[in-house]
C-alpha cells in the first residue's frame, strides 16, 4: 500500500504540481481513515453511557484535533509554493488550488462532526422519531412530578422535532390533541402553547414551542379542542403515562437488566403505588432509575436532532465559513510576501476601529444609511487602490495591503449590498414594512450571500489572481 | 573582445580552445571532443561533456540512456572507470544529431546603455552601468564589498526597479506582465540561497513541473541534472543534510531545469572549495555555451582570477560606477606597462636589483609585490630566475581587474 501511494505521489509530482503541492492526497490518505475510525469508535460507545454534557466535552477535543491536523497539513502545504515559482501557469491553477485547499480544510474541520454523526446514525437506527418524541413528552411530565411541590415549568423545544413525514405530522397533531384533552387549562402565545396540569400534589406547566408555520397549521383544530377539554381533570393519568414510558423505553435501553428492572418497577408502580404526600425510599430509587432513563432519552434526542433544520444550517455555515476564510487567507499568504500578509492581517483587525473613527469624524452615526455608505466608500478605496497595481512599476506594500483587504472583503459584498438595500427599503416603507416580510428578507440575504461568493469565485482567476501575480512579480523600489 | 585567460593547469588545451572561440560547435566536433576526453582518460570531464552532449541532442531517449550509463558505473574503481569509458564510447557511436542546432544564435540577449539605481536612503547609487550580453557569454561582475554588485544583479533579475523595459531583453516573449516573464526566463541565484524543504529530488521534480516539464521528460531531466551536478547521492537528503556547497549546486541544477535564457548568480563561489569552484565555473561555461540551450551568464564574485578565467567580459564596479568593462585589443597592445604579482622571500632591495632593467614601480601590499615593468612577463620571470630570486607565486595581472584592487 505504501509503495502504491508513493508511486501515486510521484505521478502527481511529475504531472500535476498544483495537486501534488497541495498535499491533499496525503490528507485524504491519512485523515479520511482517521475520521472513519473515530466515527466507528463513537458509534461503538453506548449512547446512554454518558450524558449530553459529557458529549459536549469531547467536541472541544475534536476541534483541537482538527486544528492540529490543519497546522500539520499547512507545514507541508506551505513548503512547496507553485505561485512564487514564476513558472508556466495552467489556466485555472488558482481555481483548482482554491478548491483543493477548501476541500482539505473542510475534511479536517469535519473531524468535529464525527461524534454527532456517529450518535445520529446510532440513534436513528435504534428508535423512531415518533417513539422518541413520545418518550420525551412523557418524561417531561414525570420530571414535573418529581419536582418540589410548587409550580414547575418544563419546556419542549418542538423546533427540533419539526416533523417532515406525513405520518409524523399526524402523530404530532394527535399528541397535541391528547395533551389538550388531558390538561387542566391551556393558553397560547405567539409561538408557544402552554398546557397546565394539576396533579395529586403539585401544579406544572408544559410549554410546547412551535415554529410559527406549524403552529398556524395546527391551530384551528386544536383551538376547537381547547374549548371542549378546558378544565377537565383526569386523575390517575400520570401513572399510566409513566408505565407507557417504561414500556416504550425498555425495548431500546441497551442494559437488559435495567430494562427488565424498569418493567418490574413499572408494574409495581401501576398496580401498587398509592398516591401519598410522603415520598418513600422506593420513590427515590424509582426516580434515580428514571434519571438514567432520562439521560438515554435526552442523548437520543440530542443526537437525533443535532442535524435538524436550524442546527444543520448553523453547522453548515460554521464549516463553510471556517474553511472558506482559511482558504482565503492561504490564497493571500501564498501569493504575498510574508511581511505584507501579516501587516494586512493587522490592518484588517484595525479596520473596524478605523471605520468607527470615520463614522465619528463624519458624523455618520446619526443615520444608519450613512454608515453603510461610509463602509462602501472604504471598500471602493481599497478596490481602486488594489487596481492601481495594474499600472504600477514597483511593488508597494500599501498596494499589497489594499489588495488583501479588497480580496478578503469581496466575498461578503453581496450580503453587504443586500443588507444596505433592505435598510433602504425599510426606511422608505417604514409604516408598511411588517414582520411578515421577515422570511423574504432572510431568503434575500441567503441569495445575496451565495451570489457574492459565486461572483468572487468567478473573478478569482481573472481578477484577483492577476493582481496578485502582477504585484508579486513587480520589482522592489 | 574577450579577455585573454590566464594559464591554468586545470584546463586542458582542448578546453582552452573553447574559451577563445564562439560558443557554437558542430555536433561532429562535440562528439569528437567527448571521445577524446575518454581516450585521454579525462573521465570526470568526459562524463560531464558526455551528458552535456546528450542534453544538447534534445532527445529524451538519448538523454536517458546517457544518464543511465553514467549512473550504472561506479567511477571510484579502475574497473568501473574502464567499464564506463567503454560503454560511453559505445553509446556515443549511437548518438544522432537529433535536434542539435545547425547554427549559432547570435542575437544579443540583453542590452542596456545605462542602468541607474539609487535608494531612497540616498547612501548609495548605481550609475550609468552599460551591460550587454550574448548567448553563451559570461559577464563577471567584480568589485569590493558594498560597491553595487548585488544591486546590479538584482536589477538585471527584475528584483529591483531600474527602468528596465521589454526592449532591453530580446529573449522575452511579448506578454502583458513584463516582470513575470522576465523572472520566468531569467534564473537568479542569490548569495544566500533561500531555504527549501523536503527532499532535494522532490524539489527538482517540482521545479521542473512548475516550468512545464511533465511526466517522463521531468523524470529524465531531473536525473540528468542530478547526475550532471554530482548530486545523485544527495537526492534523498534534505536541506540540513547537505553542505552549503552542494546547496549552491542544487540551486543551479534547479534553475537549469527551468531553462533560463539568462542566468544570474550572486557570489556563487562563496561557499565552495577550490576544486568545486573550478568545476562550477567550468560547468557554467559549458552550460552557457550549450548549442541547443545557450544562455547568458552574469556572475559576481570576489574570486577574481577564477572569474576572469571563464568570463567573456569583466565589469569592475567601484562605488556604483563601472570602472572597467572591457579592454580593446588595440588598447591592450598599446599598453606598454606590464603589471605583475609576485610572492617571494627576497627583500625589496634584491628585487629592485634583479628587475632594475625596465622596472617602473614596485609596491609591497604586505603579502605580495606588485611590479610594474616595461618588460614582458616572460622576460621578467627570466630576470628573476637568473638572479636566483625564489619565486613562490607569480602572475601577470596586466589585463586583470585585480589591478583596481591595489
Amino acid at each position: 500500500m505504501k509503495t502504491l501511494f508513493k508511486k501515486f505521489d510521484t505521478w502527481l509530482l511529475l504531472h500535476h504540481p498544483t495537486l501534488w503541492s497541495s498535499r491533499l492526497h496525503v490528507v485524504l490518505a491519512i485523515w479520511f481513515p482517521c475520521i472513519l475510525f473515530l466515527t466507528g469508535l463513537f458509534w461503538l460507545l453506548p449512547i446512554e453511557s454518558y450524558d449530553s454534557d459529557q458529549m459536549e466535552l469531547i467536541i472541544p477535543w475534536l476541534i483541537l484535533m482538527a486544528i492540529v491536523g490543519i497546522v500539520i497539513w499547512y507545514v507541508f502545504l506551505l513548503r512547496f509554493n507553485i505561485f512564487k515559482r514564476f513558472g508556466l501557469r495552467p489556466p485555472m491553477d488558482e481555481w483548482l488550488n482554491f478548491v483543493l485547499i477548501f476541500t482539505g480544510v473542510l475534511l479536517l474541520a469535519s473531524t468535529t462532526l464525527t461524534l454527532p454523526f456517529a450518535r445520529y446514525v446510532k440513534s436513528k437506527g435504534s428508535i423512531s422519531e415518533i417513539e422518541l418524541s413520545q418518550l420525551i413528552t412523557n418524561l417531561e411530565i414525570i420530571r414535573g412530578l418529581n419536582s418540589e411541590p410548587e409550580t414547575t415549568t418544563n419546556s419542549l423545544c418542538r423546533d427540533e422535532l419539526y416533523p417532515t413525514r406525513k405520518e409524523d405530522k399526524e402523530y404530532y397533531a394527535n399528541r397535541k390533541k391528547e395533551m389538550l384533552a388531558t390538561c387542566d387549562s391551556f393558553w397560547m402565545a405567539d409561538s408557544c402553547m402552554t398546557f397546565h396540569f394539576t396533579t395529586y400534589n403539585r401544579d406544572y406547566n408544559l410549554h410546547y414551542w412551535n415554529t410559527p408555520q406549524s403552529f398556524n397549521r395546527l391551530l384551528p383544530d386544536e383551538y376547537e379542542l381547547v374549548k371542549l377539554v378546558r378544565n377537565t381533570r383526569q386523575q390517575g393519568r400520570v401513572a399510566a403515562m409513566y408505565h407507557s414510558l417504561c414500556v416504550a423505553a425498555s425495548s431500546h435501553v441497551q442494559w437488559p437488566y435495567k430494562a427488565k428492572d424498569l418493567m418490574a418497577k413499572a408494574y409495581i408502580f401501576q398496580n401498587d403505588y398509592s398516591y401519598s404526600n410522603t415520598e418513600t425510599a422506593a420513590d427515590r430509587k424509582l426516580f434515580r432509575d428514571l434519571e438514567n432513563l432520562k439521560n438515554w432519552i435526552r442523548n437520543n434526542q440530542r443526537a437525533r436532532f443535532f442535524f435538524a433544520d436550524n442546527n444543520l444550517e448553523l453547522i453548515l455555515h460554521l464549516l463553510f465559513y471556517s474553511a472558506f476564510i482559511i482558504t482565503l487567507l492561504t490564497l493571500m499568504f501564498r501569493n504575498m510576501t510574508a511581511k505584507t500578509f501579516f501587516i494586512s492581517l493587522g490592518a484588517g483587525a484595525l479596520m473596524p476601529l478605523v471605520i468607527v473613527v470615520l463614522v465619528l469624524i463624519t458624523g455618520a452615526y446619526h443615520e444608519e444609511m450613512s454608515v453603510f455608505t461610509l463602509i462602501f466608500i472604504v471598500y471602493l478605496v481599497f478596490a481602486i487602490w488594489a487596481l492601481t497595481i495594474l499600472t504600477a512599476r514597483t511593488r508597494n506594500i500599501f498596494q499589497g495591503i489594499a489588495l488583501n483587504l479588497f480580496t478578503a472583503s469581496s466575498p461578503f459584498l453581496g450580503v453587504f449590498l443586500m443588507a444596505w438595500y433592505q435598510m433602504t427599503e425599510r426606511a422608505r416603507y417604514i409604516n408598511s414594512y411588517s414582520e411578515k416580510n421577515y422570511g423574504d428578507r432572510e431568503m434575500q440575504l441567503y441569495a445575496a450571500e451565495i451570489v457574492g461568493i459565486i461572483v468572487f469565485l468567478i473573478l478569482l482567476q481573472p481578477l484577483y489572481k492577476t493582481l496578485y501575480t502582477r504585484w508579486y512579480s513587480l520589482p522592489e523600489e | 573582445m574577450r579577455l585573454p585567460n590566464t594559464n591554468d593547469a586545470v584546463f586542458t588545451p582542448l578546453l582552452r580552445l573553447y574559451f577563445f572561440m564562439n560558443y557554437f560547435i558542430s555536433f561532429e566536433d562535440r562528439l569528437a571532443e567527448v571521445q577524446t576526453h575518454f581516450r585521454l582518460g579525462d573521465l570526470d570531464l568526459g562524463r560531464r561533456r558526455f551528458l552535456d552532449l546528450a542534453y544538447d541532442c534534445d532527445n529524451l531517449y538519448t538523454l536517458e540512456k546517457a544518464v543511465n550509463c553514467s549512473l550504472k558505473h561506479n567511477n571510484e574503481t579502475d574497473e568501473g572507470k574502464a567499464a564506463f569509458s567503454r560503454d560511453a564510447l559505445q553509446l556515443l557511436s549511437e548518438f544522432h544529431a537529433g535536434s542539435y542546432p545547425s547554427q549559432a544564435v547570435e542575437q544579443e540577449l540583453f542590452r542596456h546603455d545605462g542602468i541607474f539605481k539609487s535608494y531612497s536612503s540616498g547612501n548609495f547609487s548605481l550609475q550609468d552601468v552599460k551591460v550587454s550580453l550574448k548567448p553563451g557569454e559570461i559577464l563577471g561582475v567584480v568589485g569590493e564589498n558594498g560597491n553595487g554588485k548585488t544591486t546590479l544583479l538584482r536589477c538585471l533579475a527584475g528584483q529591483l526597479e531600474a527602468d528596465l523595459v521589454p526592449e532591453n531583453f530580446s529573449y522575452l516573449p511579448k506578454t502583458q506582465s513584463f516582470y513575470y516573464t522576465l523572472k520566468q526566463f531569467t534564473g537568479f541565484i542569490p548569495q544566500r540561497i533561500p531555504r527549501w524543504y523536503g527532499k532535494l529530488r522532490d524539489n527538482l521534480h517540482f521545479a521542473a513541473s512548475c516550468a512545464g516539464i511533465y511526466g517522463e521528460h521531468n523524470r529524465v531531466q531531473v536525473n540528468f541534472v542530478l547526475e550532471r551536478f554530482g548530486l545523485h547521492r544527495f537526492a534523498d537528503l534534505t536541506w540540513n543534510q547537505i553542505s552549503s556547497g552542494y546547496r549552491t549546486r542544487f540551486e543551479i541544477a534547479r534553475v537549469i531545469l527551468q531553462r533560463p535564457r539568462m542566468l544570474i548568480l550572486d557570489e556563487p563561489l562563496a561557499n565552495l572549495d577550490i576544486n568545486a569552484q573550478q568545476t562550477l565555473l567550468q560547468d557554467l561555461r559549458f552550460l552557457a555555451k550549450s548549442p541547443s540551450h545557450p544562455m547568458g551568464v552574469v556572475l559576481s564574485s570576489q574570486q577574481l582570477f577564477e572569474v576572469e578565467k571563464v568570463a567573456d567580459q569583466v565589469l569592475f564596479i567601484r562605488k556604483g560606477k563601472p570602472v572597467y568593462n572591457e579592454v580593446s585589443e588595440s588598447e591592450a597592445e598599446s599598453n606598454a606597462v606590464v603589471t605583475l604579482e609576485l610572492e617571494t622571500t627576497a627583500d625589496r632591495e634584491q628585487l629592485e636589483t634583479a628587475l632594475s632593467d625596465g622596472l617602473q614601480s614596485l609596491k609591497y601590499t604586505g603579502g605580495l609585490y606588485i611590479i610594474e615593468t616595461a618588460k614582458s612577463a616572460d622576460e621578467t620571470l627570466i630576470q628573476l630566475v637568473n638572479q636566483k630570486i625564489p619565486v613562490r607565486y607569480f602572475r601577470d595581472i596586466s589585463h586583470s581587474t585585480k589591478r583596481f584592487f591595489n
